[in-house]
């Protein structure tokens, strides 16, 4: 993650702001999990496993969630 | 598409702040096509020199940008227009926040400048925003900007971290002022500095001279001891060196006198000025630790500073020019030794002004926490928490004797590293010049003077060593000085009669005039909903109304804001929403001084200052004559002090009134507030201490201002209020009935049950 970013949490997920581009982004508790974690640079299997963990979710299940948000922030420019 | 969802005024500015804005206008154009991270990062480096603007130059500039700006005046504008702001103050050499964020539902961003964490010339909906960039302008107090961030809602992520590291940059800044701010404060006593350096400069002369006389004595003496010139000179040269000396020392106590006395006078002229809010939070035996303790280490500091940078320094360097002459392989190696331990106190004496700041804080704790419990002894030994008590200061002195030895290890590290250096140095020269004098490359007496300007240069080595120490440790000291004097005053950040202020017709023939008044106690919070800051409100929308000459009273349960509004009108804080008007004018249109001077307060606990009866009654109108105050004394049923000793009018009162009774100080106050010639009299719980008599004697002094000035009076007795012209009941900081005591009754629960309580009803 490249950009740099001031997350502010409210309610279950949180607002993200680019500071890069001055864009704000709405993203809920699974989006916020997962900015977190790439900020944190863990790789993709371990967002896997924390998705797949904090909503008792299956592997599979988790792996393809994964993947689409990825490829939503790679969409918007987040990542 | 401009929308003006925040209409804005144009209003009459200077041409030359036009002027300005239409520069920074320009300047600050690229910045809009920026992004925010970059706008952050060139006004962090702006501002970070600069002192704060006052919040009339930020006012001014933000009117006449909108004045200059059409694009400016609307909300898609706030970008622009915040940036051209914070250009045009970088211009005047002065610095404002500036800050975005978001609020939500519906979504929209907004930019705007702040000064110390008020967001200026912003309505209220200002709060409503969260905060995401927020540059912080140099004298802004972390711990004042702070309390809407919430660092556990919010992250930074990436190595962008702006507002934590100016933060630190901030607290850095704190505990590590340079030597150059400490010697500022001798500013005024450049022709004493002078002479100093020069008595300096030619005590080092003197001291210089002496081991090159010595050994022309030793090479003389050869033949035999004489009382030679050489001899006679000597004696002269040390004589004349001594008195030099005490006189460079006696011009510096008087310059360390002299800062102390100004740093003392600073203090104390800020202190007197702060903000009401400050007194709220902070310690008092704090504050008063450091205008005793930490203003008289300044003066340790200088004269260490300057010993050791005037003669100090021409002894050391003579002394090494000296010795170069004599044997330049010999100065070399005691040059290493020196220069490395040098390096060794220099580094420690950064950590002993941080240390020395941690243990002055301490101390100043202490004398808060005794401050506070001397002030409370009597209900301390009531309550039985006497040890409790005890051990919580005895505590705070553990603590502060930890940290004492912490500091004392630093310290006392440094004199052996000094010394250690000075003995290696010793045995270098000894040893080592010994060997040279038998290999014949130094004379006999180039060894005696070589030692000798090796150890003229160890007082002054020592000295420059401890100089390091003691700056240190003062630097702490002045840390907190200057933490005081950064903070803003009552009045600093007040709108001037400069900028419109509102005058309402309709209430032109009032004294005082509530108008939607809301204020909290706690500051409010960004990014925080309507329904969670209504509850931090203390009064909530209150509107209420005193013709001049008229008495109204506030009444309602405890808690309900009563005091809230009399300290109010004494704007003691500042509201957050509404107006308040006396005699019919915007009271922001006034100074403080002269609101003040408009009214007269008597406080619930009705304090008495330590002194006489007659420095208690003079406090609101100095001119009073003793004839005056016999008067009031006798209003008031206290003319049986004056019986009690024959000192009269001068019969001491004792510390904060203690040979007074609560009913007796409540009677001073009301008897000095009767002196005033003040307009407007507030009157909080007058009554609480008083027996039936009293009560009834007060009532009648009050009642006697009827027509003559408009009285404020908070009462939980109805007795002493129910022939007020009009009663506000207050319950959670709204009015919920105003009226005579009659009409309140018929229509008002609350005040009915009041009333009923107290049997009249």
């Amino acid at each position: 993650m490249k950009r740099k970013f001031q997350i502010t949490a409210q309610g279950d997920g949180a607002m993200v702001f680019d500071k890069s581009r001055g864009i704000y982004f709405q993203v809920n508790e699974v989006g916020l999990i997962l900015i977190k974690g790439i900020v944190d640079g863990k790789s993709n299997e371990q967002l896997i496993t924390e998705i797949e963990n904090t909503f008792s979710i299956d592997h599979t299940q988790a792996k393809a969630d994964v993947s689409s948000y990825l490829e939503q922030l790679h969409e918007i420019g987040l990542v | 598409m401009n929308i003006p969802l925040f209409p804005e005024r144009i209003e009459q500015v200077p041409r030359r702040i036009k002027l300005l804005t239409r520069m920074a206008l320009f300047l600050s154009a690229p910045l809009n096509r920026v992004s925010p991270q970059t706008i952050e990062q060139v006004l962090t480096h702006l501002t970070k020199r600069l002192p704060a603007a006052t919040e009339e130059q930020v006012l001014d500039i933000r009117a006449a940008t909108c004045a200059v700006s059409r694009r400016c005046r609307s909300q898609d504008g706030c970008i622009r227009r915040s940036l051209a702001v914070a250009t045009a103050t970088c211009l005047i050499r002065r610095s404002v926040s500036w800050c975005t964020g978001y609020a939500q539902d519906p979504f929209r961003a907004h930019a705007w400048v702040e000064l110390n964490g008020k967001p200026v010339g912003e309505p209220k909906e200002i709060y409503m925003y969260t905060k995401t960039i927020d540059v912080l302008h140099s004298s802004t107090v972390p711990s004042e900007v702070q309390p809407h961030v919430e660092c556990s809602k919010e992250q930074n992520f990436e190595s962008d971290k702006p507002n934590v590291s100016i933060r630190e940059d901030e607290s850095k800044k704190k505990s590590s002022l340079n030597i150059r701010a400490l010697f500022a404060l001798a500013k005024g006593h450049n022709k004493e500095f002078v002479a100093v350096f020069i008595l300096g400069v030619i005590s080092a002369l003197l001291t210089l001279v002496q081991p090159n006389l010595m050994a022309d004595i030793v090479e003389q003496s050869s033949s035999g001891f004489t009382l030679n010139a050489n001899v006679w000179l000597l004696i002269a040269v040390l004589v004349f060196s001594t008195i030099f000396t005490a006189l460079q020392y006696y011009l510096l106590q008087k310059i360390g006198e002299g800062v102390v006395f100004e740093a003392r006078q600073s203090l104390i002229g800020h202190i007197f000025h702060l903000p009401i809010r400050e007194f709220d939070s902070r310690s008092i035996g704090d504050m008063l630790s450091r205008i005793s303790g930490d203003s008289s280490r300044l003066r340790t500091a200088l004269i260490q500073g300057v010993v050791s940078l005037s003669s100090g320094i021409f002894v050391v360097l003579g002394a090494a020019i000296g010795m170069a002459i004599r044997d330049l392989f010999l100065f070399l190696l005691t040059l290493a030794t020196v220069s490395l331990a040098l390096l060794c106190t220099m580094l420690m004496s950064t950590i002993i002004q941080r240390a020395s700041f941690k243990a002055q804080k301490e101390l100043g704790l202490l004398s808060g926490l005794v401050e506070r419990d001397l002030h409370a002894i009597r209900t301390i030994r009531a309550a039985n928490a006497t040890a409790k008590e005890e051990a919580k200061a005895k505590e705070q002195v553990a603590r502060i004797r930890r940290f004492g030895i912490r500091l004392a290890k630093i310290q006392a590290f440094m004199t052996p590293v000094s010394n250690m250096s000075l003995q290696v140095c010793g045995l270098i020269v000894l040893g080592l010049g010994g060997y040279r004098v038998n290999r014949g490359y130094m004379s006999v007496s180039d060894l005696i003077a070589f030692a000798l300007l090796l150890y003229t240069m160890i007082g002054p080595f020592g000295q420059i060593f401890n100089a390091f120490s003691e700056v240190g440790d003062s630097l702490g000291s002045f840390s907190r000085i200057r933490e005081l004097l950064d903070l803003a005053l009552e009045g600093e950040h007040d709108v001037s009669s400069k900028v419109s202020l509102g005058r309402m017709e309709s209430i032109k023939n009032t004294a005082i005039h509530f108008n939607e008044v809301s204020f909290g106690y706690i500051k409010p919070k960004f990014g925080v909903d309507a329904v969670q800051r209504d509850e931090t409100m203390v009064l909530r929308s209150v509107t209420l109304s005193a013709a001049k000459g008229q008495r109204i009273a506030i009444v309602g349960p405890s808690g309900a804001g009563k005091s809230t509004i009399l300290q109010l009108i004494e704007r003691f804080y500042e509201l957050n929403s509404g107006e308040i008007y006396v005699d019919g004018d915007d009271y922001r249109s006034l100074s403080r001084e002269e609101l003040r001077a408009l009214i007269t307060y008597v406080e619930q606990d009705a304090p008495v200052i330590s002194g006489t009866l007659r420095e208690n009654l003079l406090l609101g109108n100095p001119s009073s004559t003793d004839l005056e105050c016999h008067k009031v004394l006798k209003e008031v049923n206290l003319t049986h002090l004056l019986d009690r000793s024959a000192m009269g009018l001068d019969t001491q009162v004792g510390e904060n009134g203690a040979s007074l009774s609560g009913g007796e100080r409540q009677r001073l106050a009301m008897a000095r507030s009767l002196l005033s010639p003040a307009k407007i009299v507030l009157l909080d719980e007058l009554t609480s201490n008083l027996d039936g008599i009293n009560e009834a004697g007060m009532k009648k002094a009050v009642d006697k201002m009827k027509g003559v000035k408009t009285v404020i009076v908070v009462a939980h007795r109805l007795s002493t209020i129910i022939d007020s012209d009009a009663i506000y009941v207050l319950e959670h900081g709204r009015v919920v009935g105003v009226g005579t005591h009659q009409e309140l009754l018929d229509t008002v629960p609350l005040y009915r049950e009041l009333a009923k309580e107290q049997f009249l009803a």
